[in-house]
């Protein structure tokens, strides 16, 4: 992965915004690389997730080494719910405060590692954010991470207040409150959701990494699971460097190759 | 032959207000940094305002000559009141656009990177009357958008208040930098070219695309002959296109009739230029309809 993104030193990443796309092909394994390698490198994560379980990330970072549940320290996890199921820990998150101690199914050792965010404004979600990374960084780099921003125009949010969201989070990189942001966003080619490509085009405006993931044209191959494109963007830079592999996921890593090169 | 990007960012073919257009693929950030260096020859004093990135990143490169003629202002940093926690609507639109005021006699230029941003927080119908009042203070502006985050409508309503529109396309393989022109002038006369560029060091090398392209078509035609396999003939001798010219059409004679009652009333002539497409199989071609 570290040659697929030219990645020397750990350093290499800050202020930067990386964006992370899929299409037809999911791209969790870059999203975990990317989680998993921040924590490795000793920054302050703080992991915002619409539709996954604090236990989720967990097992899929265990696979690359990381324990979460010890990094707690220099972990924050923020979970977005709109489902009704969650009502309980939503309710007890309000009456804790948002980011007050949390008794639920995610279990960590730190409890205070945890917060819940309801069906709220995304102001709120940029104030918890913001407090979250100013208060717990202690001099350390920070990363934020969003899994996945696009969800959140499916549970109601507005694709300009999302926006806004997007212009104040990339602020706090430009005023170095903020050392690295991530964000996951999903659009498929084939589906005209004219919101999730206005918010894939101006995410790709604003990066300076962009990782693509896509299915294979020519329909679903057992040996290779997609193309990733790794796309450099400078804000002077007339066109951005490209370059595409596709990959094979294994059971505990992936496997990248040059088109065509697959050794299946 | 003046190549129109070159004219209109030398001043050459005179330009109040330039619409750069961009996308993902060809980003038109250093096109319009190169322009600000050759604003800042022949104005006292150029505005650049931003809204995405940072002071420090855009001048970064930048050499002290035309530091010392440009006022950079960085909008936007909290355009709705998040970090002083109220419920604050964005600015006023003229006022993002206030700069200290320069002295009385000063030439004035205006660079604004970029109005997609603008966009999300502001009506088009309001930017763009805003673009006109700025007219007034500027001698020339230049706006930078993202049209791939732009709708059509909105794209065209700026493309009304624009004096010229500068559009990038997409590079494939090596093909050189290309993008395509509208020019307004104040007669009415609209000009339009498929320009390619290069920036090398502190300049602008520009070429005119279609000139080459009529080339290689040229080229590409000769061999073609669609008449050469036919069962019949369509094809015209040199007698037979003599022949031909001289058929009086019925329109000619009215033009030669009323030619004659009005002899010595003088004539109108009208000489084709290189702009003017005149084609007598399909005279309204040129119309976009």
């Amino acid at each position: 992965m570290d040659a697929l993104l030219d990645r020397k030193d750990k350093d290499d990443f800050l202020g930067q915004f990386i964006l992370i796309s899929d299409d037809q092909s999911p791209s969790d394994y870059f999203l975990h690389y990317f989680i998993s390698q921040s924590i490795k490198d000793d920054y302050t994560v703080c992991l915002v997730s619409v539709n996954q379980s604090f236990d989720h990330y967990a097992a899929v970072a265990s696979k690359f080494s990381v324990n979460l549940r010890a990094s707690c320290s220099c972990f924050k996890f923020v979970k977005i719910s709109s489902y009704s199921t969650d009502t309980d820990v939503a309710t007890q998150a309000k009456q804790t405060e948002v980011s007050g101690p949390l008794d639920s199914t995610d279990t960590m050792t730190d409890q205070s590692s945890f917060c819940c965010y309801v069906e709220r404004s995304v102001q709120e979600l940029y104030e918890l954010i913001k407090k979250l990374i100013t208060t717990s960084s202690a001099g350390k780099p920070s990363c934020l991470i969003i899994d996945d921003i696009s969800v959140l125009l499916s549970i109601g949010i507005s694709i300009k207040d999302l926006l806004i969201f997007v212009k104040y989070l990339i602020n706090l990189l430009q005023t170095k409150a903020l050392s690295s942001l991530i964000l996951r966003t999903h659009h498929d080619d084939d589906v005209e959701d004219e919101e999730e490509r206005l918010l894939l085009t101006y995410l790709t405006h604003q990066s300076h990494l962009h990782l693509h993931t896509n299915g294979l044209k020519t329909g679903y191959s057992r040996d290779v699971h997609g193309e990733v494109t790794v796309e450099r963007r400078r804000p002077f830079l007339i066109q951005p460097q490209t370059h595409t592999m596709q990959y094979r996921n294994l059971d505990r890593s992936i496997n990248i190759f040059s088109k065509g090169l697959s050794q299946v | 032959m003046a190549v129109l990007l070159k004219s209109i960012i030398s001043g050459t073919e005179e330009s109040s207000k330039v619409l750069l257009e961009d996308s993902t693929e060809h980003n038109g950030r250093p096109l319009l940094r190169n322009i600000l260096i050759q604003l800042v020859k022949r104005y006292d004093i150029v505005h650049v305002l931003l809204t995405d990135l940072s002071k420090d990143t855009w001048i970064g490169g930048l050499s002290e000559f035309v530091l010392k003629r440009i006022i950079i202002s960085q909008c936007l940093t909290d355009p709705v009141g998040w970090n002083i926690k109220s419920d604050k609507s964005p600015d006023i639109l003229m006022n993002i656009f206030r700069f200290p005021k320069p002295a009385m006699s000063s030439s004035l230029a205006l660079i604004v990177d970029n109005l997609s941003t603008l966009l999300i927080y502001y009506e088009y119908t309001e930017l763009c009357r805003t673009i006109q009042t700025l007219g007034k203070s500027y001698s020339t502006s230049y706006y930078l958008i993202h049209h791939d985050l732009c709708e059509d409508h909105i794209s065209n309503g700026l493309h009304h208040v624009m004096s010229s529109t500068i559009r990038m396309f997409p590079r494939r393989n090596d093909q050189k930098l290309l993008c395509s022109l509208c020019h307004k002038r104040k007669s009415g006369k609209i000009l339009r070219e498929i320009n390619t560029y290069a920036i090398e060091n502190e300049d602008i090398i520009c070429h005119k695309y279609e000139e080459k392209n009529k080339i290689e078509k040229s080229v590409e035609q000769v061999p073609i002959d669609p008449t050469a396999n036919l069962t019949f003939d369509l094809r015209l001798t040199e007698r037979q296109k003599q022949d031909r010219s001289r058929v009086i059409l019925p329109y000619t004679q009215q033009i030669n009739k009323s030619g004659e009652t009005q002899m010595g009333s003088g004539l109108v002539t009208y000489e084709l230029d290189e702009v003017d497409d005149w084609d007598e199989s399909d005279p309204d071609d040129d119309l976009d309809i």
